[in-house]
C-alpha cells in the first residue's frame, strides 16, 4: 500500500488541491509525487504534534491533507492535537498510519500498533477504515478526497486478491469470521487448507460499521480475529451490535491480549499473542 | 490609559461579574492587542488566530466594540445555547477561525495557513505560559526552517510563567530557534499600531501587566480566574469609568 502513496496522491492533485505531509517517513516512495508538487509535500520532521497543527491550518485554507507517519507516532503521540485540529474543527485531514500491529515486528514493542483503532474510533466524526489490499486503498484514499470529514487509514501488509467492492471474501456456512487487513489472508488459507466452510468477512471500513444483518445471514456463530487490543475493537462492536440487535448467535473474538515485548518476525509475534493460523482454526471450528 | 482601553476593560469586568465565568487577568492584559490588532492592523487577506484560548473575553468584547459581533451576543456569554464562552469555538459566522482552550495549538495552525496563503498574514497572540509547551517549540522550528515570514506571533507576557516554568532569557530562545525577538509594550497603542511582519521569521514579546487597569488586580495571580464579589466589582467599576 506505501507503494502506491505516490500514484494516489498525483490522482488525487489531478482534481483537487491536496497536501501530503510526513512525519519523516516515506520520503523516497513519495518522491514521484513531490517532483511534481514539490509545494504540496511537506517533510514535517519528527514533530508529531505541529504536523497536525500544519495540517489544520491548511485545511483551513480549503485542501484535503494527509498525514503520514507509524501508529504510535501519528495517533499517540498527537493524540490531544488530532483532537482539537482534526475533530473538533472537523476538518478534512486524512490520517495514514504505517505499522499497523506487529508490522515492525523486529522493532519492538514501541514500533507495535493495536491500540490506534479504539482512539481513532472514539472521535464522533472520524471514518476509519483498514483497507485488505493495494486495490482496496486506491478506492479509498481517493474516495476520501472528497469527504469534508477527517479519517483515519491504516495501512498494512496485506494484498488480498480479487477485490471486487464486495466485503464477503469467501462464502460459507455455520461461523462467519469478521476481520480486518493482512490477517484475512491467514484466515482464508487456513479455511482452505483446514477445509473449513466458514465465511469469511473483510471488515475494512470500520466506522461507520456496515450492517452486519446481511453478513451474518444463515449463520449461527461469529469470530471476529483482529490486530488490535480487545478495548474499542472490532470484537466489542460486534459483539456489543449482536447483544443490541438480538441476532442470537455465538460469539466469540481473538485479539491481542498485551504488549509482546519480545522481537522476531511478523508471524512469531502473531503466534505469541494468540493470532496464528492454529488458534484461529480452532476458533472457527469452536474447539478453543 | 486610552477612553477605548478603559471602555473595554470596563465591558470585560461587567460580562465577567454578570455571566459568573472568564479569566479576568489574561484578558486584561491581552485586550489592548487585540483591539490594535483588529482597529488598525488586520487587512481583509489577514487572518488572526488567538491561541491562548482563556482569554476569549477580550476577543469577543474587541469585536463587540467594533461591531463585528451582533449586538447584545455578549451578554450571552456563557450561557446556555451560546456560541459564546469560556474557550472560543471555530465559528465562520464570527470570523473565529480556531477552536482553542488546549494550548499550544495556534502557532502551528498559523503555520499551516501561512504555507497556504503566501500573500496573506497571519497573527497569532499566544500567551506565556503556553510556550511551557512543548508544541511550541516544534512550531517555531517549523516556522524557522520554511522561513515563513507572514507570521507574526505574538506572545502576551503576562508574566504567569513566573509562576510555572520560567521562560526568560526569552530572547536568546527566539534568537536560538532563528527567530527575531521584538519587544513591545503591550499597553502602549502607538507602538501596539507598528506590529507587522519583518524581514526574517520574527515574534513580538509584549510586555503586558496581568489584571491590568484595575489597581487590585494588577500582576495578581488571584485574579488568573476569580470572579468578583459585588464590593470588588463596584471598585474595578469605578476605576474604569471614574
Amino acid at each position: 500500500m506505501r507503494r502506491t502513496l505516490a500514484e494516489n496522491m498525483l490522482k488525487i492533485c489531478e482534481t483537487q488541491n491536496a497536501y501530503f505531509l510526513t512525519g519523516d517517513i516515506g520520503s523516497f516512495g513519495l518522491k514521484p509525487f513531490a517532483d511534481k508538487h514539490p509545494d504540496k509535500f511537506i517533510n514535517c520532521g519528527v514533530a508529531e504534534a505541529n504536523m497536525v497543527g500544519v495540517a489544520a491550518g491548511l485545511a483551513m485554507s480549503g485542501a484535503v491533507v494527509y498525514i503520514h507517519s507509524i501508529v504510535p507516532f501519528i495517533t499517540m503521540r498527537c493524540y490531544e492535537q488530532l483532537r482539537v485540529d482534526a475533530a473538533m474543527q472537523n476538518l478534512p485531514i486524512k490520517v495514514l498510519s504505517v505499522g499497523a500491529c506487529f508490522d515492525y515486528s523486529t522493532m519492538g514493542v514501541t514500533h507495535h500498533g493495536y491500540e490506534d483503532l479504539a482512539l481513532m474510533k472514539s472521535f464522533p466524526n472520524f471514518r476509519v477504515s483498514v483497507p485488505s489490499s493495494p486495490v482496496e486503498f486506491k478506492e479509498v484514499m481517493l474516495a476520501s478526497a472528497s469527504r469534508s470529514c477527517p479519517e483515519y487509514i491504516r495501512l498494512t501488509t496485506a494484498n488480498i486478491k480479487g477485490y471486487n467492492g464486495s466485503p464477503i471474501l469467501r462464502e460459507g456456512t455455520g461461523t462467519v469470521v469478521l476481520s480486518y487487513g493482512a490477517l484475512l489472508q491467514d484466515i482464508l488459507d487456513v479455511c482452505e487448507q483446514e477445509k473449513l466452510s466458514a465465511r469469511v468477512v473483510n471488515m475494512s471500513c470500520l466506522k461507520p460499521l456496515p450492517d452486519l444483518k446481511p453478513l451474518l445471514s444463515g449463520c449461527e456463530r461469529v469470530v471476529v480475529a483482529e490486530e488490535h487490543f480487545a478495548n474499542g475493537g472490532l470484537g466489542q462492536e460486534v459483539g456489543y451490535q449482536i447483544a443490541k440487535e438480538g441476532y442470537g448467535v455465538d460469539f466469540d473474538a481473538l485479539f491481542v491480549k498485551d504488549y509482546v515485548r519480545s522481537y522476531g518476525t511478523y508471524d512469531d509475534m502473531k503466534k505469541a499473542a494468540g493470532l496464528d493460523k492454529a488458534t484461529i482454526a480452532q476458533a472457527i471450528r469452536g474447539t478453543q | 490609559m486610552q477612553d477605548v482601553a478603559r471602555r473595554l476593560r470596563a465591558k470585560i469586568v461587567r460580562t465577567v461579574y454578570e455571566n459568573k465565568e472568564g479569566h479576568l487577568g489574561a484578558a486584561l492584559s491581552v485586550v489592548d492587542c487585540l483591539y490594535a490588532l483588529h482597529a488598525w492592523i488586520l487587512r481583509p487577506n489577514d487572518l488572526f488566530l488567538l491561541s491562548k484560548g482563556h482569554a476569549s473575553i477580550a476577543l469577543y468584547t474587541v469585536l463587540d466594540e467594533l461591531g463585528k459581533i451582533p449586538e447584545g451576543m455578549l451578554g450571552t456569554y456563557c450561557k446556555a445555547d451560546s456560541i459564546i464562552g469560556g474557550h472560543p469555538a471555530r465559528n465562520a459566522e464570527l470570523g473565529i477561525l480556531n477552536t482553542s482552550g488546549s494550548l499550544g495549538h495556534g502557532l502551528a495552525i498559523a503555520a499551516g495557513l501561512a504555507l497556504a496563503k503566501p500573500d496573506s498574514n497571519i497573527y497569532v497572540v499566544m500567551g506565556d505560559g503556553e510556550c511551557n509547551e512543548g508544541s511550541v517549540w516544534e512550531s517555531l522550528l517549523f516556522i524557522a526552517h520554511h522561513k515563513l515570514r507572514n507570521i507574526v506571533p505574538i506572545i502576551d507576557d503576562n508574566k504567569s510563567h513566573t509562576e510555572i516554568l520560567n521562560l526568560y532569557p526569552m530572547h536568546y530562545k527566539l534568537w536560538a530557534f532563528n527567530f527575531s525577538c521584538r519587544p513591545i509594550d503591550g499597553h502602549d497603542y502607538d507602538a501596539l499600531k507598528q506590529i507587522g511582519p519583518g524581514e526574517f521569521p520574527a515574534a513580538y514579546l509584549m510586555h503586558t501587566v496581568k489584571g491590568k487597569g484595575v489597581s487590585f488586580m494588577e500582576g495578581q495571580e488571584a485574579w488568573h480566574r476569580r470572579i468578583p464579589t459585588q464590593a470588588e466589582y463596584e471598585a474595578a467599576m469605578k476605576e474604569l469609568e471614574g
